[in-house]
């Protein structure tokens, strides 16, 4: 194929993807719509407003539930990538069979169902409350989220450490580097970008995690999701989440596509 | 670097008391008649693990795996030549195509659910567009709305394996004279089996035991395993028939796990 002869069948291919975005993206849409409609149900659309978005920093039930999204997810986002590093160090450290079978118990809260998960968890919290009344709630989510995000840093973090060059490591000690020193000097430097992107990927699931939280949230400390799962359909639900995803919907767009088309205008320019 | 061996211990521990510890409750629990989790007035049962053959479990059972087929398939059918499309074309920044199709994933998965809810209703905001739908409470609006949820799971792998595929291969069929259809089904295809793979884990397994999809477009009608669970454990606090229900899932997905670790000794299936 010659390139940027424009075929019949590179035509269809195109509209192909261009429908699947745009449905993809609908939903996105609608979201919009909804958040600027002045409509309180949602049912058809009689004007448009700004209303609902600023009720975010009125509601105080909303915004708390925003608050708390956030903080279970950049806390347990920062216990899983730290723990999870050192925790992939000594899986990878382990001998061969014993790693196998350290791995598929590690595999098994990625690849269980949610909803077992948030029951699990819910079991084992429930055990803790004769000695701690009020525990569920900010601790039992963080302590359900860390469970299901750290398994996510260890297979990204393991990859890395598997193309590490065990020499380096043993001639830092040689040269009579203490062994924790030689493990933040040089081994975690190397295996940096795994640390990132399990990191990445424990906040994407966990900010956006409704079955675990479901579960796991109590005493009236909720997040995002279950904010909005517990008012569908009833008065004290507003417009206003809308158009909280819509501005976090855009923030991200902006955020992961600008530096995107940023570097092909740099390719282009070179 | 062995002698970090011990690192790993804390985390088998963590993972013992919040994997296996829950599974034990479960197990007894779903041998017993108890109220809720108080065990002073429990008994021994076996009617939870008698009642399994009913037919409303039995049809959860079956709506779950139907459902979450049939849009696996149709996410592999659309997923899959997308990736192929993008990763064989000359476009210069096929990375933010693909991040184009990934990124409404970190739009609110419920909020993404209730705007299709919105527009299945007959009464909906696309009225004011001349359309009206009447779509809830049938298979196609949770299998719709299910792919849509989960193509993104699907797309991301397998785009990753072809982009990483050597193309050299394709070249040399090519070369040899094979037709391009007999080369994708020769090469192309058993090359990136493993994406799909991937795939069909990250979309199957969540869209056969989620909840929220059927309970907003389901209509009452359709119901699968994940809200006969939920029933249980949030509405009417039977714990014994919620238990026996998650063993059985996760028995079905333990079978799974162990045959994805026959040829997947490392894990790296998963991401």
């Amino acid at each position: 194929m010659k390139k940027n002869k424009i075929t019949v069948s590179s035509l269809l291919q195109a509209l192909f993807i261009g429908i699947v975005i745009f449905i993809l993206y609908l939903p996105i849409l609608i979201i919009f719509l909804l958040s600027i409609d002045s409509s309180q149900t949602g049912n058809t659309f009689t004007g448009v407003t700004f209303e609902w978005y600023k009720e975010i920093f009125t509601n105080k039930s909303l915004y708390m539930s925003i608050i708390t999204s956030f903080a279970v997810a950049l806390s347990a986002t920062c216990i899983s990538a730290f723990f999870g590093t050192f925790a992939a160090i000594g899986i990878h450290a382990l001998s061969k069979k014993a790693r196998e079978k350290v791995i598929l118990l590690n595999n098994i809260p990625v690849l269980n169902a949610e909803i077992v998960t948030g029951i699990s968890i819910m079991i084992i919290c429930s055990l803790l409350i004769p000695v701690i009344p009020d525990f569920f709630g900010y601790w039992t989510m963080l302590i359900a989220h860390v469970f299901f995000t750290m398994p996510y840093v260890i297979l990204s973090v393991i990859p890395k450490l598997n193309e590490l060059d065990p020499n380096l490591y043993d001639a830092t000690t040689d040269l009579g580097v203490r062994p924790f020193k030689a493990l933040w000097k040089i081994v975690i430097p190397s295996i940096d970008t795994g640390i990132i992107s399990g990191a990445l990927l424990a906040f994407t699931l966990s900010i956006d995690d409704f079955v675990i939280s479901y579960f796991t949230s109590g005493n009236g400390v909720t997040n995002f999701s279950n904010w909005i799962y517990v008012r569908l359909g009833r008065k004290n639900f507003t417009p206003a989440a809308y158009a909280f995803n819509s501005l976090l919907t855009i923030v991200i767009l902006i955020i992961v596509l600008v530096p995107q088309f940023k570097k092909n205008k740099k390719q282009k320019a070179n | 670097m062995n002698r970090f061996k011990y690192l790993s211990i804390p985390y088998i521990i963590w993972l013992i008391i919040l994997v296996v510890l829950p599974l034990l409750a479960m197990l007894i629990l779903s041998f017993m008649d108890s109220d809720s989790l108080d065990l002073s007035t429990a008994k021994f049962s076996l009617d939870n693990w008698a009642s399994l053959f009913n037919q409303v479990y039995l049809n959860a059972f079956w709506n779950s795996l139907k459902i979450a087929g049939i849009a696996t398939i149709i996410c592999i059918l659309i997923g899959y030549p997308i990736s192929y499309i993008i990763s064989n074309s000359h476009l210069e920044n096929k990375f933010a195509l693909i991040m184009i199709l990934i990124l409404p994933m970190w739009s609110n998965q419920l909020l993404r659910i209730i705007a299709w809810e919105k527009i299945f209703y007959p009464i909906s905001i696309i009225n004011n567009i001349g359309l009206s739908f009447d779509l809830i409470g049938t298979d196609f609006a949770v299998i719709f709305a299910t792919v849509t949820m989960y193509l993104p799971f699907m797309i991301l792998p397998t785009y990753t394996v072809l982009e990483k595929m050597d193309k050299s291969y394709v070249e040399a069929s090519y070369d040899l004279g094979v037709s391009r259809v007999r080369t994708f089904f020769k090469i192309t295809l058993p090359m990136s089996s493993k994406g799909i793979m991937s795939g069909i884990i990250m979309v199957f397994l969540p869209a056969s035991t989620g909840f929220a999809i059927t309970e907003r477009l389901g209509g009452g009608k359709i119901i699968m395993i994940g809200n006969v669970i939920e029933n249980f454990f949030k509405r009417s606090f039977n714990y014994n028939m919620g238990s026996m229900l998650s063993l059985v899932v996760i028995l079905i997905i333990m079978g799974a796990i162990v045959l994805l670790s026959k040829f997947d000794k490392e894990g790296e299936t998963i991401i």
